[in-house]
């Protein structure tokens, strides 16, 4: 979907993004990842053509973008920045519109839109018709994700979209997302410096420093199997096996019959098994179905063993 | 009080509470009941003399002037805005302080200044009058242009662009809107400063409300003056209530 082949971008004498190389899948949901300067949002701006590159090529569904007028290839790409940037001249709803009614909708199938996408992101009707500062932080990003999406664009780019929100915003985002993606198949590209965020969303993970690529994996293998100090210390050295938990369900580890009196469910993550344990004072849980039947049992060391392997 | 009384009271309230409505009937009043206050200037200025400009009626005269200004502002307004536009755009920033400098130039020459140099190229009557007004008056309007451009969040700018506006939909639908009301205030400013000064106008010998004001100087007839002076007053005072109440209408859409 989005190839880019040995980029290279240098602001005056200081090289922002060096020799990278990178292809995108169709509907992944890519994060980019790495410290502040690390060039991830230069890349990001480049793939829409907002910053050229110096040297290197990048095609987007095959096409190289040097070819394609910028003004249209944009309007065929969502964009979300973190500063939101809501038109404050105009409704919510008029902003949503934005890009289709530069395209030239009508303006019923722009209604109807507008109605379909604020629904998809849980915009409340009545704030469709009031001015961005009305709004919460939470809400405004809500309104500068639907206005990216309103268009209907097969690729999505964001600019670390929830970096200034609150945490309760920044969560319900980032499963409003999850969701937008699973349901949709677009193409993400995401650029963040959280790394709790990167493994919540991604499909792949780009860990970028000083302008280079260091690692490209999933989630989960880049847990295991970090590529340097750097990355591991990036994410964060002895929290790593914590995380690691994560990714893995309880219904994969347990065995035996069920005697244990506190309970958890067999969807769970071992992280989650483990913080009851801390929580109760027990090394065993029994382990429960969706109906709330004991299947089996998760003990302490069933959590521990076999990490390396995972 | 009964109740249709404290209706009628509040009615007349409102209307006394919009004072531009007022001072235009007064401005129209003055334009046409001036030639009938011969004995109110007799009283005023004990003299035998003709004391009610006559050469020109005080319409045409109002007329005339108002036409100086309109023209002269729009001239402002289009170098204004184009100016500040230019010295907004990523290609002309480096230029804006010359920009800035040079319209700052324009404003200190005085308009006599000015109006004197024009002659010579533009020939007497209305061109080196419009000339320097237009000259005077673009100023403010572009440091009104050049504020407001400023002043649109650059959050909405990269928003804009990164979803697809083009750059001149990006200066028409959201830069200009965001930047109307300093644009607006500077027209404002520049009007009004234009009123007064097209009065200057006459030494050029374009006909205006400076006409009476130049005579009545150089005859030492006061009462000419004051019959130029208040009607130009009360111009600039009921345009600039107009422009009050344009901004409002900007403010609530």
């Amino acid at each position: 979907m989005i190839e880019l082949r040995g980029v290279s971008k240098a602001f005056g004498a200081a090289p922002a993004v060096v020799d990278l190389s990178l292809s995108i899948g169709r509907g992944a949901f890519f994060v980019l990842i790495g410290p502040s300067g690390c060039g991830k949002s230069t890349v990001l701006r480049m793939i829409n053509a907002m910053i050229a590159c110096d040297r290197g090529a990048i095609e987007l569904r095959g096409e190289d973008i040097r070819a394609m007028d910028p003004v249209r290839l944009r309007r065929g790409i969502g964009y979300v920045i973190q500063s939101v940037g809501l038109f404050p001249h105009w409704t919510i709803e008029k902003n949503i519109g934005a890009v289709p009614r530069l395209l030239g909708w009508s303006r019923e199938t722009l209604a109807a839109r507008v109605e379909e996408i604020a629904a998809l992101l849980q915009i409340d009707r009545e704030l469709l018709r009031r001015y961005p500062h009305q709004l919460s932080g939470g809400q405004q990003q809500r309104a500068g994700v639907a206005r990216a999406l309103a268009a209907d664009p097969d690729i999505v780019l964001m600019d670390e979209p929830f970096a200034a929100l609150d945490p309760v915003s920044r969560a319900s985002l980032q499963d409003e997302m999850r969701r937008l993606h699973a349901e949709t198949g677009k193409t993400f590209v995401f650029v963040t410096h959280d790394m709790d965020e990167a493994l919540r969303l991604a499909t792949h993970i780009a860990v970028m420093k000083d302008g280079r690529l260091v690692q490209t994996a999933a989630p989960r293998d880049l847990l295991n199997r970090p590529e340097d100090e750097f990355v591991r210390e990036f994410f964060g050295r002895e929290a790593m096996g914590l995380r690691l938990l994560d990714f893995v369900a309880v219904r994969d580890r347990m065995r035996g019959r069920p005697r244990a009196p506190e309970t958890i469910g067999a969807d769970a993550s071992l992280r989650d098994a483990l913080a009851l344990m801390i929580e109760r004072r027990c090394s065993r849980l029994s382990v429960t179905d969706g109906g709330g039947g004991k299947i089996s049992e998760i003990d302490i060391a069933d959590i521990i063993k076999g990490q390396d392997a995972t | 009080m009964r109740p249709d009384a404290a209706a009628a009271l509040s009615a007349a309230g409102r209307f006394a509470r919009r004072p531009g409505l007022w001072l235009f009937l007064l401005l129209v009043a003055a334009i046409f009941l001036m030639p009938s206050a011969g004995i109110l200037f007799h009283a005023l200025f004990p003299d035998d003399r003709h004391l009610i400009y006559s050469r020109a009626t005080f319409l045409e005269l109002t007329l005339a002037h108002c036409q100086l200004v309109a023209l002269s502002s729009l001239a402002a307004a289009a170098a204004g805005i184009g100016l500040g536009v230019f010295a907004t755009r990523e290609s002309g920033r480096e230029f804006a302080p010359v920009v800035r400098a040079m319209a700052a130039i324009g404003q200190t020459f005085p308009p006599v200044a000015v109006l004197a140099l024009a002659i010579p190229a533009l020939g007497y009557g209305a061109p080196p009058a419009l000339a320097a007004l237009a000259l005077y008056a673009a100023l403010p309007v572009l440091e009104g242009s050049i504020t407001g451009l400023d002043g649109v969040p650059a959050s909405a700018r990269d928003a804009a662009r990164g979803i697809g506006f083009s750059p001149f939909e990006l200066l028409w639908r959201i830069e200009l809107p965001l930047a109307a009301p300093f644009i607006l205030a500077g027209l404002r400013t520049a009007v009004i400063i234009n009123i007064g000064t097209a009065t200057i106008a006459s030494s050029a010998g374009a006909l205006s409300l400076g006409s009476p004001i130049l005579e009545g100087l150089s005859a030492a007839n006061p009462a000419y003056v004051v019959e130029g002076g208040i009607i130009a007053a009360l111009l600039a005072i009921c345009v600039d209530r107009g422009f009050d109440w344009l901004s409002e209408l900007l403010k609530q859409k």
